[in-house]
């Protein structure tokens, strides 16, 4: 599809119009629970007040603020180690993020704001470990980043189950880290984290011509004057942190940043001035319904939402490759 | 486009010794130059040194007079295009979209087309015959076609020379005469100097105005094709004794019949 403005953002209202009634269905409702009716009926009740603002609306904020980030995060490492299997969790950041957090549970320290900054602290030092495994004669190796992503995931990981010896009753809480939760972060985190969130993807979104022309070629797109070298450097920088900020405040969610570029590719082409928007968008939406179905499919017991995402999304992709292909 | 080497020399992190080790040679605007040596000698360091992807570490690459160094990636970029060897393209691309990539020297961030852009990329198009293929995804096409998206898309950065590294490397006979004539033409009809590497002396010999012979990282001779594409140089520069035959406008390169066992292989007989 060539490029033009208007395109994008007749896609983009198009992709707003059904963002708001999704976003509206999971902020209102859920059977069993506090209802739609009761809740519109309810605003001066403290209490159900209370759960809609504080509770509702930012676990929905944080499946589409996480959700996107993902996803966004995907896009961009398929293109910078060049691999159509990449995504964020194959970096080993989401292993050192979960393996922070679940660190000041074995020492102890059961408040959740530890929890988030050793999440935080985690993702940030696997990330500088791989980054400069990666590194080969001053530039980022493709091949060499991405084992050393894998490497250290494992390790993170073998760190991670070892750990389960010593925990008694913070197992729990490490379990539901690690199976992804969007319930996780508080709203005042999340309301902090979410612009820094839309921030970075508008620094990824300043290189997005520069990276269709990375796909053609990394020797090729430097003929023409783009720095190559830099770009990548960058914009591993920004997707470790956009990873890691998910991973803080919603666990580990796999799939999401696999699934969302394959399957926009399929109708957006390689372009990345409509991936990188688009990619926000559908990561965000499905998260949000994944969470609502983890929420409401078993009520009052609630699934992992990590597991819904992949439960709904293999299906769907190999089902789209498969008409692809025919 | 002129292009000028001074003494330049060039080796990769890690290696200890030199890709290229104080090459100098210069050509005139418009011409058609072949570069050739054996594997390892240099052709492919040679051809990303000319278009700016590598930076000599001793020496200066001039082209119009105007030192490279001196001049921005993306000023020559509008002089200088590049055809790579290797296509590694990672997802799959729409003719048109590759082409169109091509225009980037011209663009602003964002890449946006102008007309005056679209009417350069339909000229491209049109100069390598791929009109019909405009809409067509890449991994759809064959190798020859494959590599006349690759020349449209040099056609369309509007430079005035294109360097090819290789452009024949694993066509048919019939796709690899027919890429040399579209360079030949575009070199008589534009004016553009042409740059390629080839391993195919025949086609070297038959299309260049002018030809490179680099041995072990060094220039072994430099000049005009039929005085530089000569027996004995090619022996001595690739260790193997050929013969050289004209015909009509065709120079034809052959390893020399003594280098052929006569093997008594039962299974050759009818």
């Amino acid at each position: 599809m060539t490029f033009r403005v208007n395109t994008l953002l007749l896609h983009l209202s198009v992709w707003i119009l059904v963002l708001i009634p999704v976003f509206l269905f999971c902020l209102f409702v859920q059977p069993g629970s506090v209802s739609v009716q009761m809740l519109l009926n309810g605003f001066d009740d403290p209490i159900l007040s209370s759960i809609l603002w504080e509770v509702r609306l930012p676990r929905v904020i944080n499946g589409l603020m996480t959700g996107g980030a993902l996803a966004v995060s995907g896009l961009v490492l398929q293109l910078i180690v060049r691999n159509p299997l990449a995504e964020p969790y194959i970096l080993g950041i989401s292993s050192g993020a979960s393996f922070g957090a679940i660190l000041p549970l074995i020492l102890g320290a059961s408040l959740f704001s530890f929890q988030i900054g050793g999440a935080f602290t985690g993702a940030v030092l696997v990330m500088v470990v791989v980054y400069f495994t990666g590194l080969r004669y001053g530039r980022i190796d493709n091949g060499r980043l991405l084992l050393g992503g894998v490497m250290m995931g494992a390790f993170v990981s073998a760190l991670i189950f070892m750990s389960f010896t010593f925990l008694g009753d913070g197992l729990r809480t490490a379990i539901t880290w690690l199976m992804g939760n969007l319930s996780l972060g508080s709203s005042s985190v999340i309301f902090t984290l979410f612009p820094i969130i839309l921030l970075i993807i508008l620094l990824v979104y300043r290189y997005s011509y520069a990276y269709n022309l990375i796909l053609t070629g990394e020797e090729v797109a430097s003929q023409v004057g783009i720095p190559v070298d830099r770009i990548k450097k960058v914009s591993y920088l920004y997707v470790s942190a956009l990873t890691a900020l998910a991973v803080c405040v919603s666990g580990i969610i796999g799939f999401v940043g696999l699934v969302i570029p394959h399957i926009l590719r399929r109708f957006y082409g390689f372009d990345h001035r409509y991936l990188i928007p688009f990619s926000f968008l559908g990561g965000g939406m499905l998260l949000m319904i994944a969470d609502w179905i983890a929420r409401a499919a078993l009520f009052p017991v609630e699934l992992p939402v990590g597991a819904i995402t992949a439960f709904l999304g293999a299906p769907f992709f190999i089902a789209l490759m498969r008409k692809q292909s025919t | 486009m002129s292009f000028r080497l001074n003494s330049v020399s060039f080796h990769y992190p890690g290696l200890k010794f030199h890709a290229l080790d104080q090459v100098s040679f210069d050509f005139p605007a418009g011409s058609f130059i072949s570069v050739v040596g054996a594997n390892g000698s240099g052709k492919s360091t040679l051809l990303k040194l000319l278009c700016g992807i590598l930076t000599p570490d001793s020496g200066s690459v001039f082209f119009d007079g105007r030192e490279f160094s001196s001049i921005s990636a993306g000023e020559r970029a509008k002089n200088v295009a590049y055809v790579p060897q290797k296509q590694d393209l990672l997802f799959n691309m729409v003719v048109e979209e590759l082409v169109s990539t091509g225009r980037t020297p011209y663009l602003s961030w964002m890449g946006l087309l102008s007309e005056h852009d679209q009417i350069q990329i339909d000229s491209a198009i049109k100069k390598a015959d791929i009109s019909h293929l405009k809409g067509k995804p890449i991994a759809q096409l064959s190798g020859g076609e494959q590599q006349r998206v690759w020349i449209a898309r040099a056609l369309a950065q509007q430079a005035g020379c294109i360097i090819l590294d290789e452009p024949t490397a694993h066509l048919d006979l019939k796709h690899q005469i027919e890429i040399f004539r579209l360079l030949k033409d575009l070199q008589i009809q534009t004016g553009c100097t042409i740059i390629t590497a080839c391993h195919d002396l025949t086609l070297a010999a038959s299309f260049s105005t002018h030809a490179v012979i680099l041995r072990c990282g060094q220039l072994y001779k430099s000049g005009f094709a039929s005085a530089v594409l000569t027996e004995t140089a090619i022996r001595e520069a690739f260790e193997i004794p050929v013969t050289i035959r004209q015909e009509n406008d065709f120079i034809h390169v052959q390893v020399a019949a003594s280098e052929f066992r006569t093997y008594s292989d039962p299974m050759t007989k009818p």
